[in-house]
């Protein structure tokens, strides 16, 4: 041995040392698991966490998790971008689904992980969430689970809204059948409630929208024109009635009475002539401006748009109204499918043993500090807890809302949380209204549960079903073709050329074998 | 035979080194590498995915990759061949990218004839800075703008109209009008932008035949006939086929932007059909047969109309 050799063993020996012992000392403090997940965002307006998210720190020291969360777009872009990732192979570990047609796909496909191995892993989560077996089977496919199916947090939010003080300056009431409301509806339009002298008001309004979670909307015209559907006991897409035999809802004969209310609105001028271009947003900005008589809203929508509303009109008063009565006494707001937030796991990150630590961070997630952390923010700066209702802070709204991005796979829809989320609404001159009496509210206004709905699987032509039904309905509704017997029939006998009776005929079976019909 | 003798003798070419394909790149290295990122980007995002076209011929399952995934013949064809509405979405798709080839062509050479034969350049440069700018606004803001001057309730043009004691209008619901908007609103967006290539051209021409004609005494409108038009005709053949290469393309964002349901029957394109059916239910090998038929058609047409072209003008594409 030279003496090179002499001095060069130490050199080498020390780190190597060093490493082990750093190892032996630590394990677990430095094992961290990568999860990617992605959810569709909780506020869009807002960005997503950034780096230095307290929640990622969190994770790591307390679970050992190393997150990377990815916000989805709202709506069909968030859809598109899940089906692009799983095109390409290369899905999240953990992630959320709102598209059923893709959830079929990707379990086709063998993309999506069967999940009942996790439910040990997390005891907490699955007794509060899934552990009902109906709902077990909206994501069971050949008696196997591949999702996770959380309850509802947050339904039947919507409703008609009213201009309060425009109905006592008219003199009127609150309509209670669908004949009132037509009489109020044209009220409000003719006579210059808004008291500027000129004819620039709406009695309803309202848009084609398909894109509320939380209500199904069907095929027609969306979730705004629902509750006339329900007036005539037709609303959503079948009849789930025992003692029926089971039918698409557009073959009963009250679907076309429902649909020609809705021309007699549009022949009256008292619906908002753009109410079939619309968005929602140009919808919010008309009731806010001070343009709409009565209009369909969520409690969520009044909360964020009710200041810009207050400061255009300073007097205005909103409240919601109970749905319109039909001919036979039948009334509802429209139908909403008891299942909120579908989480799914992706075959490869549970293949990589990434399953134990997505259980971990679910459960974390589930309650305490997790629930809070992701539900509502930095505790004393985004909200405060007082006798366990999380208030939340009313300053440094952007912040906030970044926070907590994800706070769909916390939230859980008790009484506490949705006080929390939904306090006092306030108004310049000191008046209040109160969201979650409006919320409460809502909630009675005779929503119909058709979360089967969500078990029917989409058609090999759905997109020509989906046009040919709305298409037909709206040119009825606009009174492009004439609402008379020779062209219903027409419209009825063409439901043939686009198939529409195999797809009616595997929607009966599908729902009678999971039950929710007889 | 007289010729040979008249004619002197020619002197022998000094034979050429013979120099191979690679010496010569290297000669023309300089100009080879400004071809190269062109030449890259042609391969990596034109040829390289025609490999994946053969998704169309397969049922395509993400985890067994393109190659893996199972062969079905041309079953997604048949399915858009078979469709409900496949002759309506052709029909529609002829007329709007059709109607857009013929009418927003005249009104960009127009432009550019204008602008280039403009005295005033201050005039000139500030117009077309101005007619470039729409180009560059989404579709969903010229949705904006045109729901603030078209719309039944609050429109500018409809209050217009309601001021002149006439009945609002529906443009943007009533298939009778659709079109026209899709139409005019492209041709508003686009013409500044269609123009710079005719202008271009213009600006490409000898200034001393203009000198020429003006001393021969030929009017301004005479110039234009027989000096610019003539000039630009290189040009607007090349546009023109360019652009029927991309027939069956009549623009996804505007229409997926400007219509709705009342106007389906007249808007409902190749493309936007491609993506209620194929990308938002996930039927990607549908959606790439269809990609492919739109392509097949596009050279079909390129390859007609250029014959078609060097037949009737003597000029072409290539």
């Amino acid at each position: 041995m030279n003496a090179r050799t002499r001095t060069a063993r130490p050199l080498l020996t020390r780190p190597l040392l060093t490493l082990t012992a750093d190892l032996l000392a630590a394990p677990a403090a430095h094992a961290q698991t990568d999860v990617s997940a992605a959810l569709f965002a909780a506020n869009p307006e807002a960005s997503a966490p950034g780096a230095n998210w307290e929640t990622y720190d969190l994770l790591r020291s307390k679970l050992g998790i190393d997150l990377k969360f990815t916000m989805l777009p709202a709506g069909a872009d968030g859809d598109n971008k899940l089906g692009s990732l799983a095109a390409a192979n290369d899905l999240p570990d953990v992630f959320e689904i709102r598209n059923r047609s893709l959830f079929y796909k990707l379990v086709e496909q063998g993309q999506l992980a069967p999940v009942s191995s996790l439910l040990p892993l997390m005891p907490g989560r699955t007794k509060d969430r899934y552990s009902d077996r109906k709902r077990n089977a909206l994501v069971t496919v050949d008696g196997t689970m591949y999702g996770l199916q959380d309850p509802v947090t947050l339904s039947r939010q919507y409703g008609i809204m009213v201009r309060q003080d425009w109905l006592d300056k008219l003199n009127l009431k609150a309509p209670t059948t669908l004949d009132e409301f037509l009489v109020v509806a044209k009220a409000l339009t003719e006579r210059d409630p808004d008291g500027n002298g000129r004819k620039d008001t709406y009695g309803y309004c309202g848009v084609i929208d398909f894109d509320t979670s939380g209500i199904l909307p069907g095929l027609g015209l969306g979730n705004h024109f629902q509750w006339v559907y329900a007036a005539y006991g037709v609303s959503g897409n079948w009849n789930y009635r025992s003692g029926t035999s089971f039918a698409a809802n557009l073959r009963n004969p009250a679907y076309r009475q429902a649909t020609d209310f809705i021309r007699r609105m549009a022949e009256a001028k008292v619906l908002d002539p753009d109410w079939a271009t619309m968005k929602r947003s140009d919808l919010r900005n008309r009731w806010q401006q001070g343009k709409c008589g009565m209009f369909f809203e969520s409690v969520g929508g009044l909360n964020a748009g009710f200041a810009n509303f207050d400061a255009n009109n300073p007097k205005g008063e909103l409240r919601f109204i109970t749905p319109p009565k039909g001919p036979r006494g039948q009334k509802g707001m429209g139908t909403y499918a008891n299942a909120g937030t579908l989480l799914v796991v992706s075959s490869k990150a549970l293949k990589a043993g990434k399953g134990p630590a997505i259980a971990k961070f679910l459960e974390w997630a589930n309650s305490g500090e997790g629930y809070y952390q992701l539900g509502f923010g930095k505790k004393g700066v985004d909200y405060t807890l007082k006798a366990g209702i999380p208030t939340v802070s009313t300053t440094n709204v952007n912040a906030r809302m970044t926070n907590t991005q994800m706070r769909w796979i916390a939230l859980n829809g008790k009484t506490n949380e949705l006080k929390g989320r939904y306090g006092l609404i306030k108004a310049k001159d000191g008046r209040t209204l109160n969201a979650y009496t409006l919320l409460m509210d809502a909630h009675k206004n005779g929503w119909i549960d058709r979360t089967g709905d969500m078990l029917v699987p989409a058609a090999p032509n759905q997109a020509d079903i989906e046009r040919y039904v709305s298409e037909s309905i709206v040119q009825f509704a606009l009174g492009q073709r004439p609402l008379n017997d020779a062209n219903w029939t027409a419209f009825q006998n063409g439901l043939k050329g686009i198939n529409f009776d195999a797809y009616e005929r595997e929607a009966g079976l599908t729902l009678k074998k999971a039950g929710f019909i007889k | 035979m007289n010729q040979q003798v008249l004619s002197p003798p020619r002197p022998k070419a000094a034979p050429r080194p013979r120099t191979t394909l690679l010496a010569r790149m290297w000669r023309h290295r300089g100009l080879y590498l400004l071809l190269l990122p062109g030449l890259l980007w042609f391969v990596v995002f034109r040829y390289w995915p025609l490999w994946n076209a053969q998704l169309a011929f397969k049922d395509f399952q993400p985890t067994l990759g393109v190659e893996g995934s199972p062969w079905v013949g041309f079953k997604h064809f048949t399915a858009f061949f078979e469709s409900f509405y496949f002759s309506q979405l052709m029909t529609n798709t002829l007329i709007i990218s059709g109607a857009k080839l013929l009418l927003g062509l005249p009104p960009a050479i127009l432009l550019a004839l204008c602008i280039h034969e403009s005295t005033r350049r201050h005039l000139a440069r500030f117009t077309q800075t101005v007619s470039y700018l729409p180009h560059f606004l989404s579709w969903v803001i010229v949705f904006g703008v045109l729901l603030a001057m078209l719309s039944p309730s609050t429109g500018l043009v409809n209050r217009g109209l309601e001021a002149a004691g006439l009945e609002p209008i529906s443009f943007l619901t009533d298939p009778a009008k659709f079109r026209s908007v899709v139409i005019f609103s492209d041709i508003w967006k686009e013409t500044g932008w269609s123009a710079i290539l005719f202008l271009a051209a213009l600006i490409g021409i000898n200034p001393a035949l203009y000198e020429a004609a003006e001393v021969d005494g030929a009017s301004r409108l005479q110039r234009v006939r027989h000096i610019s038009l003539p000039g630009m005709l290189d040009v607007i053949v090349l546009v023109t086929l360019l652009r029927l290469g991309h027939i069956l393309d009549a623009g996804f964002g505007q229409i997926f932007v400007l219509y709705s349901l009342p106007v389906y029957s007249v808007a409902d394109v190749i493309d936007t059909w491609v993506y209620r059916q194929g990308i938002q239910n996930f039927q990607f090998s549908l959606a790439t047969a269809v990609g492919l038929f739109k392509g097949l058609i596009g050279l079909l047409m390129i390859l007609t109309a250029n014959r078609v072209a060097r037949r009737f003008s003597g000029q072409g594409l290539y």
